[in-house]
């Protein structure tokens, strides 16, 4: 397999002093097609090195950054938007994945953009939230009959909903696992763990949570387009909690409170490979009981590892289009049982043919 | 007192009788004319006491006698203030 | 090395083996294709253009390729895509060029964010730039192509890029997109002006590109500075009128004419101020060229 510039970079933004324009070239291609090319950019500038960039890699990397600093400004414009809706329920609003990172001021906000607002609530307040939501301009996208009973049987959120004005996305939680997943955690024991990051009602997950929240949704994924932005996430938010002492036994033990044990090995196992994140070795030993048997294994890093690259064809070899692939059945396979995820995978097959869905 | 909403989050440029003002949050800009003018230029000079802004309006434009600028103010300060432009303090100063 | 000393073959070969590189104003283009036309129109329009070589930088990578082997023989397709990624639905194989320059439109007000970026037709004379944004249907193409074919210089007719650093126009001289009507208006102003290969049914109509002047593409490095604001309206049997626009009002209609003002957010906001104080704003109604070509001979003295 080939090791791409852009992990070195990641790993060192000073190693980008050595390269050529060609490899600039091909450095911002890469960055590019996995959604990081802000985030690059802020590396650089954090390691004090953008003016040694030449000039027109830079202009591309200044262009992603100004549009994120935008992204920024209207995600706090969203956010307060949210808080006024639901102002009059009584639920802590918890905030998750890219609008907690930025809420919270983390290094996993930096150059992060995204669509979708993602919320937790307590289930027994989902109507509530639902509807105050509905009366403040949203409204739920999917009308099919088919996905709304999907969702609302099967699945940890509600619908998508969008506001008709702005046209943002909201996902409502209320867990952060399908019900149907055997990997499901106590939803109770999330909410008992938040952090509050204002004086006003905003919330995020725990520290540890919110790295088990990113790993599990990584590794549960199906669409492997930012398989290396999240990645670059939890290597990003394990270097920064790492900073307060028992971050690490932390983690561990919440992994197991929370039934996440495997996607934290998962995602400690692939961030010290890719990243080289500073993972103390007892901890790293500690995961490893998780670890399959070898053959398993060998197989799972076949399809990681690729899929976890960047989405470029520079970084691709033979077996990338299957190891998305198998991973994307995988993922379906780890949110609900045999029996329905046939019928599912078959009708969203059936509607990609007639040009309905683009999943 | 009155203000430019969220802080610093809004700019304004000003052309003869006419203005834009832009809100960095909500990404919106606005063309404002008439006495709106007068109310973003006070707010930008930081003159933004409501007495004063009355005193101001009235010897910018030749009003009649018999027109209210009080009301008159007070429906545009509304207006702005669903804009997101600007913010009102309770208890401002007579 | 210009691409009009490469031979229709040679230029295939590019097209077809790591694409071909070239240079349109600041931006470094790769161009990959199997499609034949493609070697036509480039041929015939962009002959005046710039090659770079394998070492230097590529700003944008672009392909245009058939979606799959099948449709190649049953109403065959074209996709364009920048660099693997595929931002529009696929257009019958015959649009292949004008897709093209649609695609390079896409890639540049979409990665190009040290730039305002507005709808706007730009040209220059005596260091002046006049600017005229435009609704489809204003005419400021034919407006546009009826100028640059009397000696004023093409910087764009599609996309005012209005510097966010230094206040200038910087120029994109490509082929002049020319719709329905106005390719025969053109065609009969300035006979010899050459023209590329029209196709019909388009989304946009009747489409055909006009080649850019020789010296514009050569001076695509050289910014310049704006004068004039003009909102151009083609009305028929209209006279000529030229009307003062307010500042603000002027304001409110780039922006709403730009392609990133909403990105910028307040550097746009600035930046466009800039430009509006430094330029005349103006209304411009009117049905005949030949008033409009003197009229803007006039305002640039």
């Amino acid at each position: 397999m080939k090791h791409p510039l852009l992990c070195a970079a990641f790993i060192d933004p000073r190693t980008t002093l050595e390269l050529d324009l060609p490899k600039w070239d091909l450095l911002i291609r890469q960055a590019r097609s996995a959604n990081v090319l802000a985030r690059l950019g802020f590396l650089l500038d954090e390691a004090g090195i953008s003016a040694q960039t030449p000039p027109q890699p830079l202009m591309h990397l200044k262009s992603a950054q100004l549009f994120f600093e935008r992204f920024t400004l209207s995600l706090q414009w969203e956010i307060s938007c949210i808080q006024e809706a639901l102002r009059a329920v009584d639920v802590p609003l918890v905030f998750l994945k890219g609008s907690a990172y930025a809420i919270a001021g983390n290094n996993a906000a930096k150059g992060r953009s995204f669509a979708d607002v993602d919320i937790l609530v307590p289930e027994d307040k989902l109507q509530e939230v639902e509807i105050a939501l509905i009366k403040a301009g949203w409204m739920t996208n999917i009308l099919d009959s088919y996905d709304q009973k999907y969702y609302r049987q099967w699945m940890h959120e509600i619908p998508p909903m969008r506001h008709l004005k702005r046209q943002t996305s909201i996902d409502v939680h209320h867990n952060i696992l399908p019900k149907t997943s055997k990997f499901c955690p106590d939803a109770k024991k999330l909410l008992a763990a938040i952090v509050s990051v204002s004086k006003e009602n905003i919330w995020v997950l725990a520290p540890e949570d919110r790295v088990l929240h990113s790993a599990t949704h990584l590794f549960h994924e199906g669409e492997w387009a930012h398989g290396f932005r999240d990645l670059s996430d939890l290597d990003l938010l394990l270097k920064e909690f790492s900073e307060d002492d028992n971050f690490w036994e932390k983690l561990l033990q919440r992994a197991g409170q929370l039934n996440q044990q495997i996607p934290l090995y998962y995602a400690l196992r692939y961030t010290s490979r890719i990243f080289q994140t500073p993972i103390p070795q007892d901890i790293l030993k500690a995961t490893e009981q998780q670890s399959p048997n070898k053959i398993k294994q060998k197989f799972m890093d076949l399809l990681f590892l690729r899929a976890l690259m960047p989405d470029h064809e520079s970084c691709n070899d033979r077996w990338t289009g299957f190891a998305r692939w198998i991973l994307f059945v995988r993922s379906h396979w780890l949110k609900m049982p045999l029996y329905l995820i046939v019928p599912h995978l078959l009708r969203k097959t059936f509607r990609q043919l007639q040009g309905k869905d683009r999943h | 007192m009155i203000s430019f909403s969220y802080g610093n989050s809004i700019c304004c440029r000003f052309w003869e009788d006419e203005c834009v003002v832009y809100n960095q949050l909500t990404g919106s800009t606005h063309l404002i004319d008439g006495l709106g003018v007068e109310v973003f230029k006070a707010v930008s000079e930081k003159k933004s006491s409501r007495s004063e802004f009355l005193k101001n309006l009235q010897s910018v434009f030749d009003l009649p006698v018999d027109f209210d600028l009080e009301t008159g103010l007070d429906n545009l300060l509304l207006e702005y203030q669903k804009l997101g432009l600007l913010q009102v303090m309770e208890n401002s100063p007579a | 090395m210009k691409l009009a000393t490469l031979s229709k073959k040679g230029l295939i070969r590019s097209l077809n083996s790591g694409g071909l590189r070239f240079k349109i104003g600041a931006f470094t283009i790769c161009l990959s294709s199997p499609i034949a036309e493609v070697a036509d129109h480039l041929l015939a329009l962009y002959g005046a253009f710039e090659l770079i070589d394998d070492e230097a930088f590529i700003d944008f990578y672009t392909l245009l390729a058939p979606p799959s082997k099948v449709r190649r023989y049953f109403r065959p397709q074209v996709n364009f895509s920048f660099d693997g990624f595929i931002p529009f639905k696929p257009l019958p194989y015959n649009q292949a060029s004008a897709m093209f320059e649609w695609g390079l439109n896409w890639c540049i007000a979409n990665h190009s964010h040290q730039h305002l970026i507005i709808h706007a037709a730009v040209v220059e004379r005596n260091g002046r730039a006049f600017i005229f944004p435009g609704t489809p249907g204003s005419g400021k193409s034919t407006l546009c192509a009826a100028l640059v074919c009397s000696g004023w210089r093409l910087l764009s007719d599609e996309m005012t890029l209005l510097s966010l650093a230094d206040g200038l126009v910087y120029p994109v001289p490509r082929p002049i997109s020319l719709k329905n009507r106005s390719i025969d208006v053109i065609r009969s102003l300035h006979p010899d002006a050459v023209m590329g290969q029209v196709v019909n049914d388009t989304l946009k109509g009747t489409v055909g590109h006009l080649r850019p002047p020789d010296s514009s593409v050569e001076s695509g490095a050289i910014p310049a500075q704006p004068a004039k604001l003009i909102f151009p309206k083609y009305q028929d049997a209209s006279k000529t009128e030229l009307t003062p626009l307010s500042k603000a009002r002027a304001f409110l209609k780039v922006a709403e004419n730009s392609f990133n003002y909403n990105v910028l957010g307040v550097v746009g906001f600035n930046s466009l101020g800039a430009l509006i104080d430094a330029s005349d704003c103006y209304e411009f109604k009117y049905s005949r060229l030949d008033e409009a070509l003197a009229l803007f001979a006039e305002l640039a003295r």
